[in-house]
């Protein structure tokens, strides 16, 4: 076997990036990451060209880094979620805001770099990545390949909000195009996470037009189900989980509350379902995406949404299929036409956990972390 | 001062701590303040020493997209 030379592109504290990492690495092959949030405090990155090498140079030195010069092409490079870079919080704002762009700008344009034009597989090429992140493009995409979707309306506008409401019988499933969540601090000083999950809105439950204009949202007629789906794409290799989101009400609506009281198994696809997924990875140009389904009582598949880099090792963890091993060996073949045999040594998530658990403070205390802000905690009088 | 509340704020569901931790590689909102990861983490009744609930706890929404 001729190791491989494979990037990851992440964060420290990415769960899914460290266990591929060290997966990747089980398996002998050459893995490196790259956490965008260490640059530019931790992390030099330089790109050099000129007159006589074209092709240019990739220098990187920080932690982690085992050879600085990766000039050399990587085989593969997995995108998968890069923080955005990571500033120190005592400088001058106005340098703060300057700086912060140029990271931004440069770390956006690295990527030739990392193939250098050599073939390098992409799990996603960085452009797909991003269009396949609009919701909107999504669900048009999605009945371009053959899928059944849900009507749906995304907008800020008041009027076609509350009308959209009406034409559904007043109540219908509203959700963020991206997620969020809230700290919220008590009048005792105890906090409490909220987040915005998909849940039922109705009419009066809307905030006043000037507010309801502030911050657009996916609204659509809330389906009934019978069970959920969800789909990790590894090329042309598709793993489908049942998920019997109605077995509790915590997961009702949105599964992914409740997660931890309903069932997983694994689900044997519908072929023209699959065939519609396949069509759906061309369509963005994406190697790899987990896309989500409803199943109604009639057995019907309604599209929900697709996560170009969705989380895939919960479903190892509540399973048994072996995930962390099938997206290795994904990353590894450096091919959309990968299919996934029971043919080696598998490796498991489980190990990869037990070793986490043990290493992890000391790794975590090598790298610069997103600060996320769950938002300015509420005032008490703000509650109301 | 009463700030406008979005859409999404009003509708949000508290995550209980029971709720945070339990899947690990899930979906998952990363609860970023380390205040708050630390005693989430202990309130969940995860090993102190272990992986923080940003690292291994399942999700609220899917974190790369707060960004």
């Amino acid at each position: 076997m001729v190791p491989k030379r494979i990037l990851i592109v992440s964060e420290a504290s990415d769960l899914h990036s460290n266990a591929v990492a060290w997966a990747l690495r089980q398996k002998g092959h050459d893995c490196e990451s790259l956490f965008t949030p260490d640059f530019p405090t931790l992390l030099g990155i330089s790109t050099r060209v000129g007159p006589g090498d074209p092709a240019g140079r990739f220098i990187m030195r920080g932690p982690g880094v085992v050879q600085e010069d990766r000039s050399a092409p990587f085989d593969t490079v997995w995108l998968r979620r890069p923080g955005g870079p990571v500033l120190p919080e005592d400088m001058h704002p106005g340098d703060r805001q300057v700086a912060a762009r140029q990271c931004e700008i440069f770390l956006a344009g690295v990527a030739p770099f990392l193939d250098q034009g050599a073939g390098t597989f992409w799990v996603n090429p960085p452009a797909s990545d991003v269009a396949a992140q609009q919701k909107a493009c999504q669900l048009w995409s999605a009945a371009r390949a053959g899928l059944k979707i849900p009507e749906t309306l995304i907008s800020n506008d008041p009027a076609e909000i509350r009308a959209f409401l009406r034409e559904h019988g007043g109540s219908v499933a509203h959700k963020l195009l991206r997620p969020a969540s809230w700290l919220v601090q008590d009048a005792e000083g105890g906090e409490h996470i909220y987040a915005a999950y998909t849940v039922p809105v109705t009419e009066d439950q809307l905030p006043d037009d000037d507010t309801l204009r502030l911050c657009p949202g996916i609204f659509q007629p809330y389906l009934p189900k019978q069970f959920e789906v969800r789909v990790a794409c590894l090329g042309d290799h598709l793993v489908a989980i049942r998920i019997n989101s109605q077995t509790d009400d915590r997961a009702a609506t949105d599964w992914r509350a409740g997660q931890s009281y309903v069932g997983m198994e694994p689900y044997d696809l519908p072929p023209e379902i699959a065939a519609g997924c396949r069509r759906l990875l061309a369509e963005f140009d994406l190697a790899h995406m987990s896309v989500d389904f409803i199943v109604g009582p009639d057995g019907e598949h309604t599209f929900l949404e697709i996560n170009p880099q969705g989380q895939f090792l919960f479903l190892e963890t509540r399973t048994g299929l072996p995930l962390l091993d099938m997206f290795s060996e994904f990353l590894v073949a450096g091919r959309r036409d990968f299919t996934w045999r029971e043919d080696h040594e598998i490796v498991r998530f489980s190990e990869f956990e037990a070793c986490w658990k043990r290493s992890w403070r000391a790794e975590a205390a090598r790298h610069a972390h997103l600060i996320r802000p769950l938002g300015a905690p509420d005032a008490a009088e703000d509650k109301s | 001062m009463k700030r406008n509340r979005i859409l999404g704020r009003i509708l949000a569901k508290e995550l209980k701590p029971e709720e945070l931790g339990l899947v690990s590689g899930s979906d998952t909102v990363v609860v970023a303040a380390a205040r708050t990861t630390d005693s989430l983490a202990a309130s969940a009744g995860d090993d102190p020493t272990g992986p923080p609930v940003s690292t291994l706890v399942a999700t609220l929404p899917d974190y790369h997209e707060d960004q």
